[in-house]
């Protein structure tokens, strides 16, 4: 602060700070957008935000919902100032502003905590707080956030320890240390993209009460969200934003589950109707497997299950407890300590994952950038990735680029993606649900004998999920047996024939799907057993 | 120090030098033919025997023009099939220097300075091992063993007395330590392996590596400072140009190659148009060496300095000129102060060994000793198994 | 043709972005090299043409000349780009000596630009353009090394090493045995690709055994061969003259076509073309280059990731062992030999690394970026020449050129590098 000029900017800062700074009435608006228009260089024509209207109260939660691509992250990241606005005007009590950074968006009182960790690893959670700080010069006040950060995570019940390292904390940690992180500027408006994207059920319900105890408060907390779920259990109000345009925001008590879903999808939507699963002999059989996780720790411990032919088996399981695991080791992906996979009656523990595949099986797996797609390819090379040594794809070691065009604009218009230019277009632009569906083409296209699917709607809209879903049941009919993971009970539920509940690495029930209850299978992911 | 020889000539000639440097050794025929295009061009200097054949080449592409090689030997070689080995090409010379007969000198110089401190080493470190190196080796461990020789048959009573720390003490084959250190231009490895020489007693380094003697004069200075010397022992010897003024009282001699001389004399025969005619009486190779002959005129290039200090000043002269031009202190006192330094070390010696090295000059001169030559890896696997 | 037409739009704009910002870049190292220049009293304008001179410019007919080669440069590539799937089948129907109409015309036309271009040069007579030319052939080779390595997700830096060796093993059988004339250039540059790969699967096979760190392995052993080299030259391989090898025997000589560039150029040429055909359009290339993009989606897709790095390297290190022959048998150079200080082949390695950068890790980009370096390589005899510009500030502005160049790709890369971690550690 040597500097004569900075320290006249920073007092000018300051100077601005009170008017802020004044402890808000419960109810008064804090922050209130007004026909916020953002489009992206080269796609004008094609408003993200389309004059969009939007305010946070003083003491009130509230949920920000739509289908993916429906806006919800740019509007949240113009408010923080992540992003610039094309168009429109916001305010902050009243106040017109200019919000260029997330600086400025933090000294008007505005912080966001983003779906994706923004946390360095190696270092402790204090010293994470205090990177973000912008009146530190080198010399942290480390003992000073320290101090603070107990005195916030206590207030709030945000617990975690301040001298932990990032890489040793949970997901659920991680995001406490996120929020904590805006916490620490005091920020009259809290904006939460998605928190419960990584959270357990429990971790999901305590964040909420956090949520709500800061809004008591009286600061304003938005959460973006799409499941209806949370929208009940935990806003005031909520505003629903469809394709860039806002569909009208309402107080939560005085609307029901189907207004929202018409006003998210335009239309209604209606699970497929189930018919009698028609089984087969034993396609896929597990005997008392054993894997280990990523640290060493035993993940899978002795899991036994089969799947038949023209069956669905559905694993229901809260994340992170073995499904990964299970699902790597039987695609070949992760070895196998103890136990036998067999696939239509052959030993195939261990083998690779290219034996494992030629044996007739498709694989969406769960982490479909990681390992689902090349990101720096086009979309054409990840549309072959399965099937390039294959003829026609490729004759004598010669890729048959011709045939891998057509196949390729096949799948496209088949699963609706939208892909600018086959051979040019990195994968890495598309979406997530443009990728999803890319996978789920690639995986199902020429009707595998068994699927290996985790989350495979994941990230998709309402339409494509009915259309996964009746795809899925399709396959099933033709004699193709699924194993399904999933943490969405709605989609096991629609799918499956059989539902098996992992706990802890090991099956902790099996029971058909028309005979299973919610409720019970709730429990038993939860640990009592079945 | 070619470019001081075109200077030379540029101030007594009239004529005009420009320069070209080769990166890497692709360079050579495109630099030469480049000069070659000019049509002001009337003499091109190749400086180095790996242009040996790239001269060969351009001159024959351009028979208008005269062609000078240092230390090349574009006689003997069929440049690829370009001509016959021994066929001489009348536009083109190879000036070829006797290093081995100044390194003998500073060889001996260095042996008789370990004698009379009674250390027991000399030492080299040389740059990447090319033959044309092993002509420094070898003259340098011959010179080293004549001086021993000579102290024995001169002074046989001292001789017998030495104490065991005195070089004539050491065995005949590690009297030098040498090191080919595989770089010419990384000056930390100068620093690097000439201190473990210096630690183990050697009195003298030669530095046969060009800028790695930068490496080698900062360990010297380093010992001087610890030791609060003001003159050598430790010393360490120049070559090429008279690098006795960098370190003043720290470098015993300079083996001196004047490439200068050669670029000067070319000029000289291309303006007085002797060139063509020399090329042919002199069947295409000139030797600038000790007591050399062109034409019958003593015509010398390998010197050691322990001649008049005056010769000095042309050297220090050199380096007033780089301060004035780069504006960096390059000298490390005044010219004076230099001459002065230098000539208190000189005094400092006892005058039997001047005396020695003057002898072993007269001698190379009358051809009274032959200094060995080694060329091939025959002759050096001999004599290193004679002098280790 | 109208399909040409489309083909050639459609490579021209697939190349447009990379271009762009190429010249953009370019345009600022220009300036910096020029506020160099006008540091130390220099005119930046009149060094800069002298610059051009390297690259065979002279006058504004040369220029435009040059030009004329580059757009048909351009056609070519663009061709290959259209009809690439044709060429291998139309040649292997050649070969099995199914002749159709199209497959002959298809090879016609090739040959017909390649002996376009050959006219040019003649026609040309520019000695200049065949040095810069000269300059190039090696440089491309070695980008090769580096380019396929990165395509693979290796970070490959054992051109160096590779080189130096392919050039001793060039100068061995171009030296020491007589072999009849085609058969003993032949085997020649065979045996130097083959001694480059065997060089190169050291560090290969250190990776996939035991997991040894690429970079380190190839950096160790540039330096052995380093100092290996110059003892077998000097101790096995010497001719006449200690310090070098043998001279290379006529038979194993490539033919001058003018200055110092001979017919090894369309080898180096063919070898940039075939890489990218390996890469882009066979199995093993897409593996590879998945491999390199995403070793998990690699593993997931069923590939050897093993078998595609050791590709990457034995590619790679043929790469460089034609590099190292290129300067021995197939450029006249120090009367046909290698000297045991290295000075025709060092370098050549670490300058690869660079021009793969600015050619984007890409054969082709490779050729292009080859050419530029080539051409600043052979223009700075000009600026000393002509300006009295001391060689090491023409070298300095090179460099500058040089690395404003890289800067995109090498920003590209970077993130690149960022978005792969924030995937491998992100929450799904």
């Amino acid at each position: 602060m040597k500097n004569p000029l900075k320290k006249l900017l920073s007092s000018k800062r300051k100077g601005k700070k009170p008017a802020v700074a004044r402890k808000p009435r419960r109810g008064e608006t804090l922050v209130r957008a007004e026909g916020i228009a953002k489009g992206f260089p080269g796609v004008w024509e094609h408003l993200i935000l389309d004059h969009i209207n939007f305010d946070v109260k003083a003491g009130e939660v509230h949920a920000l919902l739509g289908e993916n691509g429906a806006g919800k992250t740019v509007l949240a990241n113009i408010l923080s100032g992540f992003y610039s606005l094309t168009k429109g005007r916001i305010y902050v009590k009243g106040k017109p502003v200019s919000i260029k950074s997330p600086k400025d968006a933090l000294e008007l009182g505005i912080g966001m905590v983003h779906q994706e960790f923004t946390l360095a690893r190696p270092l402790t959670v204090t010293e994470n707080v205090a990177l973000g700080l912008s009146t530190s010069n080198f010399s942290f006040p480390l003992s000073e956030v320290e101090k603070k950060l107990k005195e916030l995570s206590e207030r709030y019940g945000l617990k975690v320890d301040p001298k932990a390292r990032i890489e040793e904390l949970s997901a659920g940690e991680q995001q406490r240390v996120e929020i904590l992180k805006v916490l620490y500027h005091e920020p009259e408006v809290l904006i939460l993209d998605e928190p419960t994207s990584v959270l357990t059920e429990d971790e999901a319900k305590s964040l909420f009460s956090i949520l709500r105890a800061m809004a008591k408060e009286g600061r304003g907390v938005v959460f973006i969200t799409h499941k209806f779920e949370e929208v009940f259990e935990s806003s005031d109000r909520v505003t629903v934003l469809r394709l860039g345009k806002l569909v009208g925001t309402m107080k939560t008590s005085k609307t029901n589950r189907r207004e929202l879903v018409r006003m998210m999808m335009g239309g209604e939507i209606s699970l497929p109707k189930k018919k009698p699963a028609k089984v087969g002999k034993i396609a896929l059989e597990v005997k008392d497997l054993h894997v280990l996780g990523e640290r060493g720790v035993p993940a899978v411990r002795g899991i036994s299950l089969t799947v038949r032919k023209g069956e669905i088996l559905g694993i229901a399981g809260i994340a992170g407890n073995g499904q990964s695991e299970l699902v790597e080791a039987i695609t070949g992906l992760r070895e196998v300590t103890k136990g036998k996979v067999l696939i239509f009656g052959k030993d195939m523990t261990n083998r690779s994952p290219r034996e494992i595949a030629d044996m007739g099986m498709g694989h969406i797996p769960e982490e479909r950038r990681r390992i689902g797609t090349a990101e720096g390819m086009t979309v054409a090379e990840n549309f072959i990735m399965k099937d390039y040594r294959r003829s026609p794809f490729s004759n004598r070691s010669f890729l048959n680029l011709p045939f891998i065009t057509q196949h390729s604009k096949k799948m496209i218009s088949e699963h609706n993606i939208l892909v600018p230019d086959l051979w040019v277009t990195e994968t890495r632009i598309l979406s997530g649900g443009n990728i999803q569906r890319l996978i789920l083409a690639r995986e199902t296209w020429w009707e595998p004998r068994l699927i290996v699917a985790t989350h495979p709607t994941y990230g998709l809209d309402l339409k494509a999920v009915k259309h996964t879903h009746e795809l899925f049941l399709k396959l099933k009919k033709k004699g193709t047996a699924t194993l399904l993971v999933s943490e969405d009970l709605e989609e096991i539920f629609s799918l499956s024939d059989r539902i098996a509940v992992i706990f802890e690495g090991k099956i902790v029930g099996t029971m058909d799907a028309a005979k299973a209850r919610v409720h019970k299978i709730g429990l038993m992911m939860a640990g009592s057993k079945g | 120090m070619a470019f001081k020889g075109g200077d030379d000539a540029e101030e007594d000639f009239g004529v005009k030098m420009v320069e070209l440097i080769s990166t890497s050794e692709a360079d050579y025929a495109p630099n030469l033919r480049t000069a070659a295009r000019d049509p002001d061009v009337e003499l091109i200097v190749g400086v180095g025997f790996l242009l040996t054949d790239d001269l060969v080449k351009v001159a024959l592409e351009y028979p208008d023009k005269n062609f000078m090689g240092i230390d090349t030997y574009t006689k003997w070689t069929d440049a690829g099939g370009l001509k016959e080995v021994g066929e001489v090409l009348p536009n083109l010379m190879d000036i070829i220097y006797e290093e081995h007969k100044g390194s003998a000198l500073v060889g001996a110089l260095g042996a008789l300075v370990a004698i009379h401190y009674d250390k027991p080493y000399i030492g080299g470190v040389f740059g990447i091992e090319i033959p044309v190196l092993w002509k420094f080796e070898i003259g340098y461990k011959w010179g080293a063993d004549w001086a021993i020789s000579w102290y024995e048959n001169n002074y046989p009573t001292q001789y017998a007395a030495e104490p065991t720390t005195s070089i004539v003490n050491t065995a005949k084959k590690e009297r030098v330590l040498y090191t080919y250190t595989g770089t010419f231009s990384d000056i930390t490895k100068g620093y690097t392996t000439a201190l473990p020489m210096y630690e183990a007693g050697a009195v003298a380094v030669y530095n046969i590596a060009g800028p790695l003697g930068i490496g080698i004069n900062s360990v010297v200075r380093d010992i001087a400072e610890r030791d609060g010397l003001e003159n050598g022992p430790p010393f360490w010897i120049g070559v090429d140009a008279n690098q006795d003024w960098i370190n003043p009282g720290f470098v015993i001699a300079s083996m001196m190659k004047r490439v200068d001389f050669g670029v000067y004399y070319a000029t000289k025969w291309v303006k007085d148009n002797t060139f063509r005619d020399l090329v042919e009486s002199e069947g295409g190779e000139i030797t600038l060496g000790v007591g050399t002959e062109v034409a019958g005129v003593l015509t010398e290039g390998i010197m050691i300095s322990t001649g008049p200090l005056g010769e000095l000043d042309e050297f220090i002269e050199m380096g007033v000129k780089a301060e004035e031009l780069t504006g960096e202190r390059i000298l490390l006192g005044s010219p004076e102060w230099i001459r002065g330094k230098v000539e208190a070390m000189r005094e400092a010696q006892p005058s039997w060994m001047w005396d020695a090295v003057a002898e072993l000059e007269t001698k190379i001169r009358t051809g009274e000793v032959e200094v060995p030559l080694a060329f091939t890896a025959d002759d050096i696997a001999f004599w290193r198994d004679i002098f280790g | 043709m109208p399909r040409l037409f489309d083909a050639i739009r459609e490579y021209l704009g697939t190349l447009k972005r990379s271009l762009a910002e190429s010249l953009f870049a370019l345009l600022i190292g220009l300036l910096i090299g020029a506020g160099l220049m006008l540091a130390f009293g220099y005119d930046p304008i009149m060094g800069y043409i002298s610059m051009l001179k390297g690259f065979g410019i002279f006058t504004i007919e040369g220029f435009l000349a040059v030009l004329a080669i580059i757009a048909l440069g351009l056609l070519l590539a663009a061709f290959i780009g259209a009809y690439w799937a044709k060429i291998p089948q139309a040649l292997a129907r050649l070969w099995r000596k199914k002749i159709s109409g199209r497959s002959i015309s298809l090879v016609a036309i090739v040959v017909f630009i390649l002996f376009l271009i050959s006219r040019m040069l003649e026609f040309l007579d520019n000695v200049e353009l065949m040095e810069m030319l000269a300059y190039s052939v090696p440089l491309m080779l070695t980008a090769i090394t580096f380019a396929v390595g990165m395509r693979a997700g290796i970070f490959n830096i054992g051109a160096e090493g590779q080189v130096y060796m392919g050039a001793v093993a060039a100068a061995w059988i171009g030296g020491h045995f007589a072999l009849p004339t085609g058969l003993h250039l032949l085997a020649a540059t065979a045996f130097a690709m083959l001694i480059g790969a065997a060089w190169a699967l050291l560090p290969a096979i250190l990776k996939i055994r035991a997991g040894v760190h690429e970079v380190i392995s190839t950096i160790m052993l540039n330096w052995v061969a380093f100092f290996h080299v110059p003892y077998l030259i000097i101790n096995r391989f010497a001719g006449v003259h200690a310090e070098r090898t043998a001279t290379i025997l006529p038979t194993a000589r490539y033919p001058i076509l003018g200055a110092s560039l001979t017919a090894v150029i369309f080898v180096a040429l063919a070898a940039c073309v075939v890489v990218y055909i390996l890469l882009w359009r066979t199995r093993a290339g897409y593996e590879l280059r998945l491999v390199g993009d995403n070793p998990d989606a690699a593993r997931y897709a069923g590939i050897n990731i093993r078998r595609a790095i050791l590709i990457s390297f034995i590619i790679g290190g043929m790469a460089a062992g034609l590099a190292g022959a290129s300067q021995v048998i197939g450029r006249p150079l120090l009367g046909w030999t290698l000297p045991a200080t290295l000075g025709t082949v060092f370098g050549l390695g670490f300058s690869g690394i660079g021009i793969a950068v600015i050619g984007r890790n890409h054969p082709i980009g490779g050729i292009f970026a080859a050419l530029l370096f080539a051409g600043m390589l052979n223009g700075a005899k000009f600026m000393e020449y002509d300006w009295g510009i001391s060689s090491e500030l023409v070298v300095a502005i090179q460099g500058v050129i040089i690395i404003a160049l890289a800067i995109p790709a090498l920003l590209a890369m970077s993130r690149r590098g960022v978005r792969r971690l924030k995937i491998r550690r992100g929450p799904r």
